[in-house]
């Protein structure tokens, strides 16, 4: 009732001239206004003299830059790198030696040797043409870590989702930030130092690795950021997860052999299907998420293949063997990622998300843990006549 | 490591959905997408008009009921609106807060720093400075200074100007870090005695996501300027009509977009100003959606803003998709031309001049053309919620 007659009276107010309401403001806040009367106001401004002095903060900025650094964008479109450009051209603190276009036919990674050729500086910084430096000191920031100390031979920024980007890039992303124990090279920005390049060779996939092996440092600079975002499809993501998983060194495999463990990834694709049409409409992730473990946990009716978990499905069967897909561990291993803390941490950030983006997210969750599971069984029991079926 | 992120406004959607509205929905999104927790806290009576927290696009928010604020008297408020916003605040166990509107929610710095919660300041526009938030006087003349708070009384009747003003200066200066988009804007306040040497400049971002490359209009027809924006006297649409009207035989179409909000009667007028001009066309509130394709159909965007404009969003949403702008020689206007190198401008408030720059354009095309080969790209959402997060991690 109160709110309804407050509403009113303020439905009258705002249709009052501006010059009448200046008046009637000032008569009535002149002195405290009515309330003011009942000593429910404070009349002063309140002093904070005596309140210790507030600490100002301002972000980070790195110091001066000795070495001579060039900056590559490599294009498969020069259109379309004029926001990276810019972001370039905002940076302080270090003044390219060059900054150059690569252009690369589409579908082409860069190779650093083709970076080589077109810059002069002592560092290169390759850039994807959809990556934009972040801030002003960013450049600096990843120059001076290799600057600073010559055992590092390569240096990755930290990556910010891109406003376009959807939830499973922005979850690699967040689950990239919590990796410190692996020697990675950023592909959309790494900073290189041109000597370490020259004496061992290498591109952007196998750098950083070869720079580990040869007793150099692979590090991150935490104060350097870029935004990129790529959409992977699910038989990407499975296929990048497949082969991330031969390079390691300690592996517990959850399945007999890559046959088995295809297998068990298709039931596992079914399964999911089947869980899917119980996500909500729209629902805070972790809710989604614990429907799909519940879904999956009470083995849910397998459902009808569509979209990327179809095209999943297809892959995985080219090197899967005839017959009904059992359940095995595999399972196990995805229920354990929905449930795990860094993807709970994750989950809480986002208040709602539609049932089609999160049907969408679990299906590439599932690809990464089918990835890695095919290709721990590739690494310890190695087929080539599978590896080949699944293209890598 | 995540943050819990409380950020403060004066109001959101789906009620209000200008510029402050909707950087902080876009800087909320960014944030989640980063993975940190963020809630969006406002006045229920300006975003939902209920108390019971809600979730606007994917972010959470928190609406206050609260009675009016006092925009006079800042320090001012009942007790127990203090109360409301000191619990909503230790519900929400925020590592930050982030106050970007302070207008309907001013006890949030108080509440916040007896919490314990390290504070950052936005300063969107001159509501420090100036009770009424655009420093035009009420004789619609602009506000050179406040003159310490002197001015607010003689001109403006607004009694408690020194008092006001001091608190605002207090305020900003107990926070970690003040943030403002626009470097005019800083200056506005510095000259106004402002501590502003640790003040932070981060322009608005833009969310790129929802524009395409930049494209070429090719022009068949008129001249198709757009005034994006709310139909509120200070932003000045009605500059933008009086220019058509003083250049009756011009080949150019100006298309207004926007609601009115409270300001009915204003909008009323500016439509009876153009009853009788078929060029000038009023196209309502738009969805943001739909922001791509009407600025795909403009050949520039005008701001006829009679106040120091801080940034506007449209300006920089404008620049981003490749659309050149024709703006009022204030504040932050300018500075967006010579950061981006984005357009021209004219003298505030005087319609004739935005008409003669209308008629060399429709005479020489080329000349916009030339503009829009050589504009810069702003910063996107990403570049500004990561610089707000360094300040974070700093202040934690």
């Amino acid at each position: 009732m109160k709110r309804r007659w407050i509403d009113f009276a303020l439905a009258i107010w705002w249709r009052l001239p501006a010059s009448m309401r200046d008046p009637v403001r000032a008569l009535l806040f002149a002195h405290g206004g009515p309330r003011g009367l009942l000593l429910l106001r404070r009349r002063h401004a309140p002093a904070f003299d005596h309140l210790p002095p507030a600490r100002h903060v301002a972000a980070r900025t790195p110091g001066g830059v000795t070495a001579s650094v060039s900056v590559l964008v490599v294009s498969q479109q020069d259109a379309h790198t004029g926001r990276a450009r810019a972001a370039i051209e905002a940076q302080e603190g270090v003044r390219p030696v060059d900054i150059a276009v690569l252009e690369v036919p589409p579908g082409t990674a860069c190779t650093f040797d083709h970076a080589a050729e077109l810059a002069s500086g002592e560092l290169l910084v390759v850039l994807a043409e959809d990556a934009v430096l972040l801030g002003t000191h960013s450049l600096a920031a990843l120059a001076k870590v290799l600057d600073e100390n010559p055992k590092v031979a390569a240096a990755s920024p930290r990556e910010v989702p891109a406003s376009s980007a959807e939830l499973a890039a922005c979850w690699r992303a967040f689950a990239r930030e919590r990796m410190v124990d692996r020697v990675w090279t950023q592909r959309s920005c790494v900073a290189i130092r041109r000597a370490v390049w020259s004496e061992l060779g290498g591109d952007s996939a196998d750098f950083g690795v070869r720079a580990a092996a040869a007793g150099r440092e692979v590090v991150r600079a935490p104060d350097a950021a870029v935004a990129h975002s790529r959409a992977l499809a699910s038989a990407d993501v499975f296929r990048g997860c497949l082969v991330d998983r031969l390079e390691r060194a300690s592996v517990a495999s959850v399945a007999e052999s890559p046959a088995d463990a295809l297998n068990q990834c298709r039931r596992l694709v079914a399964d999911l299907s089947g869980a899917l049409v119980r996500l909500a409409a729209s629902a805070p992730l972790a809710h989604q998420l614990w429907t799909l473990r519940d879904g999956l946990t009470e083995d849910a009716a397998p459902g009808q293949l569509s979209g990327e978990l179809a095209e999943l499905d297809a892959l995985l069967a080219r090197g899967a063997e005839d017959g009904v897909p059992a359940y095995g561990r595999v399972r196990g291993e995805y229920l354990e990622l929905l449930s795990s803390p860094s993807l709970e941490l994750f989950a809480r950030a986002h208040a709602s998300v539609a049932a089609e983006d999160a049907a969408r997210f679990a299906g590439s969750l599932l690809a990464s843990t089918a990835g890695r599971v095919v290709g721990d069984a590739l690494r310890t029991s190695p087929d080539v006549a599978v590896a080949r079926s699944l293209g890598v | 490591m995540t943050l819990r992120i409380v950020v403060v406004t004066h109001q959101f959607f789906p009620r209000y959905y200008s510029g402050v509205e909707r950087i902080t929905l876009n800087l909320a999104t960014q944030f989640a997408r980063m993975g940190h927790e963020c809630t969006v806290m406002t006045s229920a009576a300006h975003s939902s008009g209920d108390s019971r927290p809600f979730v606007h696009e994917g972010v959470r928010v928190v609406p206050l009921d609260l009675s009016r604020a006092d925009v006079v008297r800042p320090w001012a408020q009942p007790h127990r609106r203090a109360e409301a916003v000191g619990r909503a605040i230790a519900a929400e166990q925020p590592d930050i807060v982030h106050i970007l509107h302070a207008m309907r929610l001013p006890e949030a710095f108080s509440e916040a720093e007896s919490a314990g919660v390290p504070i950052v300041a936005h300063v969107p526009d001159l509501f420090y400075p100036c009770a009424r938030g655009t420093m035009i006087r009420r004789d619609r003349s602009l506000c050179a200074s406040a003159e310490g708070g002197t001015a607010c009384a003689s001109a403006c009747w607004i009694k408690p100007g020194r008092e006001r003003l001091r608190w605002a200066q207090q305020t900003l200066d107990r926070a970690g870090a003040v943030v403002c988009p626009s470097r005019a804007t800083i200056e506005v306040h510095r000259e106004n005695g402002f501590d502003t040497s640790h003040w932070q400049h981060i322009p608005w971002g833009v969310d790129y996501a929802i524009h395409g490359p930049r494209t070429r209009r090719s022009r068949t027809g008129p001249l198709v300027v757009g005034f994006l924006g709310t139909l509120l006297e200070h932003k000045g649409s009605r500059v933008a009509v009086e220019a058509l009207r003083a250049a009756p035989d011009l080949d150019v179409e100006l298309r207004l977009y926007g609601g009115s909000f409270h300001e009915v009667r204003y909008e009323r007028e500016l439509r009876r100003l153009a009853t009788a001009d078929p060029r000038v066309s009023f196209r309502g509130a738009y969805e943001h959606a739909e922001l791509r394709s009407v600025l795909a159909e403009l050949d520039a965007v005008v701001i006829p803003s009679l106040w120091r404009e801080n940034l506007p969003t449209t300006g920089l949403n404008a620049v981003a998709a490749g659309v050149p702008l024709l703006v009022s020689d204030v504040g932050g206007l300018v500075e967006l031309l010579e950061d981006y190198r984005c357009g021209f401008s004219f003298a505030v408030g005087d319609g004739d001049a935005l008409a003669s720059l209308l008629s060399r354009f429709v005479e020489e095309p080329e000349l916009l053309d030339k503009v829009r080969d050589g504009m810069r790209y702003p910063p996107g959402i990403e570049d500004e919620a990561w610089r707000l997060l360094q300040l974070y991690e700093a202040l934690r």
